[in-house]
């Protein structure tokens, strides 16, 4: 499961869990992840500041005050050998979705760059079980995969200057969602009324590294009850 | 007792700021807070705050007035500027602490030599905490107040204790700034050549204008990449030194972001890492390869230095 253990500077290690981008091997890092977290929180083990997963690597920042990479090293052991247990409390989403094509905007484009019709782009993205693989780029982003090959798209030559909040976006084989308003260079399908994050929840991010997301299909009336409530009030 | 402060200038950049936020990193914010965080605490030992929090400047600093009641204020780093106490205008000296009245002011000129300077009051600001910290990054928009930089005429409010007693440091901190930067390997210091290592560690670099709290650009020597320029992203962490396909390096800072696609050189040894930030852009730097026994060692020895300072303090 652990390839390998770098430090990192001297005040984090990197553990690397190995080189692609696959399911199978990001579950380890989420495995690792969450038994970390636990031991910490079961023993008050103080002085580890972040630990951030990635696609393939688990980061661990500590404080130099109260700990260092040699203990680190020894709390990394202390679950090198445990049987991963995939089904590691997944947190099972359903994320509302509007396609209308003042939301998709880059639909009509991607159909005809994947010679699909857009039924069956919409219909494709709607059957995919997505992972998340890890959040980053800004507070809440969600790398989510993985989409079918037929769909996969380049990012845009000449990224857009600001996409709003709550757009559905694809690239490669990734699908992701702003929580904010903000550049970006990726394909927008449609929109999702649903806030991503909320500075004032203790957890403020709705959806984390090792969730699954499907995405529901709703009317655009639906979608502006929903906007409403949740922006507008 | 409460006490009202007013920013009649804000100066460039002024924020509020504290040891940051930790272990959010997994869901996309790093951790922040001070780029020097010793200074903070030295500013925040003079006025006997049990919270540690300041105001951060860089470059030109703002010009502050007592709105009502009295508090104690100090200054660090290696700042010019002046205290205007009763309507008379005094040089200000770093590394003391003055108690100020309703109308008395703070005026920050500029840093010197440096780019970080704080501002430390006694008392808590009065603001409710984002995510367990009052740090402020205007660019995530995250902290109190969206994390915005302070603004003209903005206004706080800070619930003080009564104090007369001014304090002074006996020791202080070196003022010279070191251009010698001392790295740890980095993850992928590999992926590049043995010329270019040789290079990095031999070769000067300046630190370019379009430098932030986020990142510190460097312009010199090309580095080779003999393996890939891109990696599948990997988290960041403050000090780290990535190369994109340029070959010219960025050294990641205290407001960097949570993950990121480029190969990773070195990584910056934390002893010299408040020394790096408060390099100046224009400044010309090297590079010294350590261990991480050096790099754990000439660290403790330089908390032990903070703390001897701060215990160095006596009334006036």
């Amino acid at each position: 499961m652990i390839r390998n253990v770098f430090e990192y500077g001297d005040q984090a290690v990197l553990i690397d869990f190995g080189d692609e981008i696959k399911k199978e091997i990001n579950q380890n890092v989420i495995f690792v992840f969450k038994k970390l977290k636990q031991i910490i929180k079961e023993n008050n083990i103080d002085g580890i500041e972040n630990i951030t997963p990635s696609y393939n690597k688990l980061a661990i920042q500590f404080n130099l005050n109260k700990t260092d990479t040699e203990n680190v090293i020894k709390l990394i052991d202390q679950v090198k050998n445990e049987k991963v247990e995939i089904n590691f409390n997944p947190n099972k989403l359903e994320i509302p979705i509007n396609y209308d094509l003042d939301f998709g905007i880059d639909l009509e484009r991607l159909s005809k760059i994947t010679k699909l019709e857009i039924n069956e782009i919409i219909d494709s993205h709607l059957n995919t079980n997505f992972y998340v693989y890890m959040l980053g780029f800004m507070p809440g982003f969600p790398y989510m995969g993985d989409l079918d090959p037929k769909l996969y798209s380049k990012r845009l030559q000449t990224p857009r200057v600001e996409i709003e909040e709550g757009s559905v976006i694809i690239v490669e084989q990734f699908c992701a969602i702003y929580p904010y308003k903000s550049p970006g260079g990726w394909n927008i399908i449609g929109k999702t009324p649903i806030k991503l994050f909320n500075q004032n929840q203790e957890n403020p991010s709705l959806i984390n590294p090792g969730d699954e997301i499907k995405f529901k299909h709703i009317s655009k009336n639906e979608f502006q009850k929903i906007w409403t409530n949740n922006y507008e009030n | 007792m409460k006490t009202k402060i007013k920013f009649h200038n804000p100066g460039i950049l002024t924020t509020i700021q504290d040891h940051g936020r930790s272990s959010l990193q997994d869901i996309g914010i790093s951790k922040g807070g001070a780029a020097s965080s010793s200074m903070m605490e030295l500013g925040n030992a003079l006025v006997e705050n049990k919270n540690t929090w300041s105001f951060e400047f860089i470059l030109s600093g703002p010009t502050i007035e007592i709105l009502s009641n009295r508090i104690s204020v100090s200054i660090t780093g290696n700042v010019d500027f002046e205290i205007v106490r009763s309507g008379n205008s005094e040089i200000g000296q770093c590394f003391r602490s003055y108690i100020l009245k309703e109308g008395d002011q703070v005026i920050i000129n500029r840093t010197i030599d440096s780019v970080y300077g704080y501002i430390s009051f006694s008392g808590d600001l009065e603001l409710n905490k984002v995510f367990g910290s009052l740090s402020c990054n205007p660019r995530s928009k995250i902290g109190p107040r969206n994390g915005e930089k302070i603004k003209e005429n903005e206004v706080f409010e800070i619930n003080t204790n009564e104090t007369d007693q001014e304090y002074r440091l006996d020791r202080t901190p070196q003022k010279n700034i070191k251009n010698k930067i001392r790295l740890l390997e980095g993850p992928q210091f590999h992926f590049f050549e043995n010329k270019s290592i040789k290079k990095f560690f031999n070769a000067p670099y300046e630190i370019t204008t379009t430098s932030d709290k986020m990142g510190m650009r460097l312009l010199g020597s090309k580095i080779e990449n003999q393996k890939s320029a891109n990696i599948k992203s990997e988290a960041i962490i403050k000090g780290a030194i990535q190369v994109p396909a340029d070959g010219q390096p960025i050294i990641l800072l205290t407001d960097h972001q949570t993950i990121g696609g480029y190969p990773k050189i070195a990584v910056v040894a934390s002893a010299d890492f408040e020394n790096l930030i408060q390099l100046p852009p224009k400044s010309k730097i090297e590079f010294k390869k350590i261990n991480l026994r050096e790099a754990k060692i000439s660290y403790m020895l330089q908390q032990q230095t903070i703390k001897s300072i701060i215990q160095s303090k006596v009334k006036i």
